[in-house]
């Protein structure tokens, strides 16, 4: 059994040699950088009005910005006034998120004595030249914050630091009651689905939530996977993990645009439900293995047929909703086709196996 | 979140409903209701169920005294009823997914079952008497993630004294739980690695 994506290592999980621990190393790097950090309040705020918001937030940053070489902490205003000209970094153990691309870690930042914030750190290694390790940094951080600002999912942002040639941290307030749906056991979902009102609950909602993010104009998500849907104890669901997301919030006529955008996202989430379950960051939760017929026609019970009549209950409201419903009916038509070419050809794959 | 909330409720407005399935403790065997109170701003979570005989509340006692019981008794204004507030992202181990990670930094099922063990051992020592814990372990067991490492992120649930039985003082405790563990985790139970940390953690034998 593979195992251990912290490693990069694979070994049998009946004997443990000595790995290379990386979470560790990422950890440890932080913790160096935090004490040596002066801080500037971060005040480039997500303006709605712009037709791509998050691109707009990155390009008057990068103007406004000036660099020292010496590692800066651009704090969110009300986080940025907790700084006293100390802070310190205490981080934490965890079993959740560990499927990230990038590494996220976990931790406490503490401002003196009496206040400190928990928060999520998702750093981005400067490894062939800055540029490109800036644009996913600033992309992650103001594609979350445009995300939470919208109200279409995205964590409280907390701030960046630019840590000179080394490592960018993009920062979000850590909600530790959130869980996502990597960390679910989908074994027994179906294909008596009806028998798991809790499971289906959270696919109903799932629906609703995409749904509300692909009727925001040409909006989509971007890397929609399992690790990327968060629910919490009040039942809500809702994308977090904004890096390859953005936002166009008027809408768009060109039907291939706005189905590609879709599509990717549907494919995405779709992999994510039929694949094994497997150890590594590509793991799916093989919701359609036991299932003996279609899958297709299990993904349209549990989330597809929602996500449909969410989009055209959408579609129909506002000023120009004739337009707009008769062009989400053809998105709506394209998307039936190809997804479901899509999961034939899963289902095809992962049931030979 | 704005005008796209999946709830539709006013966000001063005081609330009371159950804890959404993947997060809930609530058991009807045992009365007990997992129960979300306050506003959007501010809410908390409870455990209540009704207050435990003799028996029982001495187990809980003593297993409250190690330490080992999720989150704080409160005074309740229901008579006959106990609470007890816990911390709001608390979950039941029973619907994770397999986790294999390894690290200074990580909680995966090896460190997970290795405390596991510990606590049921602790369980069944929780009374003058042997005992064995004859409920569902995997809605019984709550889980805490995000913890700093010297705190515990493995916890037994308030009312989990209410599925305590008397066995003989040579009751092999151990098989049952060994068997009992394999039919509610399958898969995620399977691997020789995690079956013999939970030994261990049941033998107190130090990680």
């Amino acid at each position: 059994m593979t195992i251990s994506r912290e490693s990069g290592h694979n070994f049998e999980f009946g004997n443990l040699p000595k790995f290379d621990d990386l979470e560790k190393s990422r950890i440890e790097g932080f913790g160096l950088v935090v004490p040596r950090l002066s801080v500037e309040v971060q005040d480039i705020e997500i303006n709605e009005n712009k037709q791509n918001p998050k691109s707009d937030a990155r390009e008057r940053f990068l103007a406004s910005r000036r660099r020292t070489g010496d590692p800066i902490a651009y704090l969110n205003p009300d986080i940025a006034k907790l700084y006293n000209g100390s802070i310190s970094f205490e981080p934490y153990r965890s079993q959740g998120g560990k499927a990230s691309r990038h590494g996220v870690i976990f931790g406490d930042l503490h401002f003196g004595q009496n206040e400190s914030v928990s928060i999520a750190i998702k750093p981005f290694e400067i490894v062939d030249g800055r540029v490109q390790a800036e644009r996913e940094w600033l992309d992650d951080y103001f594609g979350n914050s445009a995300a939470f600002k919208l109200g279409v999912g995205g964590l409280k942002p907390v701030g960046i630091i630019d840590d000179a040639d080394h490592t960018l941290y993009s920062l979000t307030v850590l909600q530790k009651s959130l869980d996502t749906f990597d960390n679910i056991d989908w074994s027994g979902f179906l294909p008596d689905f009806q028998l798991n009102p809790g499971m289906a609950e959270l696919w109903s909602r799932a629906a609703h939530s995409i749904a509300i993010l692909h009727s925001l104009g040409d909006s989509y998500h971007g890397d929609l996977y399992l690790r990327n849907l968060a629910t919490n104890p009040e039942g809500q669901v809702f994308p977090i993990d904004w890096e390859y997301g953005d936002f166009c919030c008027q809408f768009i006529d060109d039907l291939e645009t706005r189905f590609t955008n879709r599509f990717r996202d549907l494919k995405n989430l779709l992999k994510g439900m039929a694949s094994p379950v497997n150890i590594g960051i590509e793991s799916g939760a093989g919701i359609f293995m036991n299932t003996d017929s279609s899958w297709w026609q299990a993904f349209n019970q549990v989330f597809y047929s929602e996500y449909q009549t969410w989009r055209m209950e959408l579609a129909s409201q506002g000023s120009h909703h004739m337009r707009i419903v008769k062009s989400t009916e053809e998105e709506l038509s394209q998307l039936d086709k190809d997804l479901e070419n899509e999961l034939d050809l899963l289902q095809n794959t992962y049931m030979k196996r | 979140m704005s005008r796209f909330e999946n709830f539709e409720f006013d966000k001063d407005q005081s609330f009371e409903r159950e804890t959404a399935k993947r997060f809930s403790f609530s058991d009807e065997l045992i009365n007990r209701h997992d129960i979300l109170r306050g506003t959007e701003k501010k809410s908390e979570r409870f455990i209540e169920y009704p207050t435990p005989t003799n028996f029982n509340l001495e187990i809980r006692s003593n297993l409250i005294a190690k330490h080992d019981i999720l989150g704080n008794q409160i005074n309740s204004s229901d008579y006959g009823k106990d609470t007890f507030k816990i911390p709001y992202g608390a979950k039941p181990i029973l619907y994770g997914a397999i986790s294999r990670t390894l690290g200074d930094y990580s909680y995966g099922d090896s460190d997970l079952f290795y405390d596991l063990g510990v606590l049921l051992n602790n369980f069944d020592n929780s009374s003058n008497s042997k005992i064995i814990f004859k409920g569902l372990i995997g809605t019984n067991v709550a889980l805490v993630d995000f913890t700093s490492q010297r705190e515990k992120g493995l916890f037994l649930v308030p009312g989990c004294e209410m599925y305590a039985q008397d066995v003989a003082s040579d009751s092999d405790n151990l098989t049952y739980y060994l068997e009992k563990l394999q039919n509610e985790f399958l898969n995620r139970f399977t691997n020789p690695t995690v079956k013999q940390k939970f030994i261990d953690g049941y033998s107190l034998i130090k990680n």
